[in-house]
């Protein structure tokens, strides 16, 4: 997905009256991160594979860091979570003078176990590193995931040169495994639902009548909700697993525009606080082996 | 052990939005209260098949509390992908259309008058058609040959009948010994 005017159409968001302009700058700080450290010259290297063997990983709905050898620089790692922490105490989510006294004693071994726990989807990992830092384990979740997500766009920008998605069938991304943030109903496809990945800022095809989450496809306990504020928008729920993906209807919305999902994501805020209310869940896989190895 | 899109599948857990977005505290302030004033409401959608025709069209339906919004292709079904023809476009109507008939309307032989009658005025009309024909036109036997058949009428299935509704009216039909039975989906 283009993401060169994600930064432009997050700052029309100031203004709304569902969003903070301190929690849009928050966002767009992050954001500049992840482009500045997106594609840095010797932070990603992946080892090259073969065609047929990445098709048929992807046939069997295995992830390209479940099979693929990839090498990550800790030096590039270390100095994205340094900003990251640099924005959380610019914003005030956390407590300043412990956390910045914390940034300046970070070393390679705690970034390559949050990056492992992180990569890996170890929960458990990270509420246990978060007890040596004076973050809590939800703040050092999200500035752990920030920190992965220029290393795994560079991995899926890497990997969109020989791999192909179309014929990626699962609800989890075909680069990372992580489970979708987003989704579209396309307009150019007859309402076919597009799921996007917000650490790889991929997206892939999947079914609509479908729970990407736990493959339930039963449509009496699938369901979902819209409210009386932007019509194209509604989150998709599954009363099976009780998870929830927030998506919007192209096809209501005039003209023909493009969705950026980095935007759209930020501005429905306001469905992850409902759906929170009515006890849905945002889903993660618990564990992935994977092949991440680091420099 | 081996890594298998099964077993990754089973080993989804879940976080509540709200403890992975409690890191940004006040930063949410004016969405939760912009939240608590919005109006919500529950929607569904179905898989069904078009009934007009053989092709067999996959469509989902969209419906609010029981009441049908919305038909459109469904993108996911192998032979129409998300596309329809016009009048599978219009299936909405079959549901919802204020200009469908929901009395039941009788002319009179001869007469250029339409009546309002209830159900059970028609149904008893309709029966008693059925046997005033049937008895006239009913034959035994063929030269020889047993038939117990009617040919003084026929039974058309329509299009919108699903499967079971098909059966009965096919045991139906074949119950008086109409021969003449047809159908114009072959779904």
């Amino acid at each position: 997905m283009e993401t060169s005017n994600s930064k432009k159409e997050l700052s029309l968001l100031y203004g709304k009256k569902e969003l903070s302009d301190s929690y849009i700058s928050f966002q767009i700080d992050l954001f500049d991160i992840t482009t500045k450290f997106r594609n840095s010259k010797d932070f990603v290297f992946i080892k090259p594979l073969r065609k047929d063997l990445i098709q048929n990983n992807f046939k069997s709905g295995i992830p390209l860091v479940a099979f693929a050898p990839i090498t990550v620089s800790l030096d590039i790692l270390k100095k994205c979570f340094s900003e990251i922490l640099s924005v959380f105490i610019s914003h005030n989510t956390c407590s300043k003078d412990t956390v910045a006294r914390f940034k300046k004693e970070i070393d390679k071994g705690f970034i390559q176990d949050i990056t492992s726990a992180i990569s890996s989807y170890n929960l458990d990992a990270i509420q246990t590193l978060s007890k040596s830092t004076p973050l809590d384990a939800p703040s050092l979740h999200l500035a752990t995931s920030e920190m992965a997500k220029p290393m795994f766009q560079t991995i899926a920008i890497g990997a969109k040169k020989s791999a192909s998605f179309e014929n990626w069938a699962e609800g989890f991304c075909p680069i990372c495994g992580d489970l979708p943030g987003f989704a579209r109903l396309s307009k150019e496809d007859e309402g076919k639902r597009y799921l996007w990945c917000k650490k790889c800022n991929l997206e892939w095809g999947f079914r609509r009548i479908h729970c990407p989450y736990c493959g339930n496809t039963d449509h009496n306990k699938l369901k979902f909700l819209t409210t009386n504020h932007r019509e194209e928008l509604r989150i998709d729920v599954c009363n099976d697993c009780n998870g929830y993906t927030k998506t919007i209807d192209e096809r209501k919305i005039e003209g023909e525009e493009t969705i950026n999902f980095i935007r759209e994501n930020v501005a429905s805020l306001f469905l992850d606080i409902i759906a929170d209310e009515k006890g849905y869940k945002i889903k993660s896989p618990d564990f992935l082996q994977t092949k991440i190895t680091f420099q | 052990m081996g890594y298998t899109r099964r077993n990754f599948l089973k080993i989804c857990g879940g976080v509540t939005a709200g403890a992975l977005l409690s890191p940004l505290g006040d930063l949410l302030g004016p969405t939760k209260a912009f939240a608590k004033g919005l109006k919500t409401k529950w929607g569904t959608e179905s898989t069904t098949i078009c009934p007009y025709c053989g092709v067999g069209c996959g469509i989902i339906v969209t419906a609010y509390r029981g009441r049908v919004t919305n038909t459109e292709g469904d993108p996911d079904h192998p032979i129409n992908e998300g596309s329809l023809c016009s009048k599978g476009n219009a299936l909405f109507q079959v549901a919802n259309n204020p200009r469908r008939l929901r009395t039941i309307r009788y002319r009179a032989p001869g007469s250029n008058q339409w009546e309002e009658k209830s159900w059970e005025w028609a149904m008893k009309r309709i029966a008693q058609n059925i046997k005033k024909t049937r008895d006239a036109s009913f034959k035994q036997k063929d030269g020889n040959k047993v038939v117990n058949r009617t040919e003084g009428m026929a039974i058309l299935g329509g299009a919108a009948l699903d499967s079971e509704e098909c059966y009965l009216l096919s045991k139906f039909a074949r119950s008086l010994g109409v021969v003449y039975l047809e159908h114009q989906a072959r779904i």
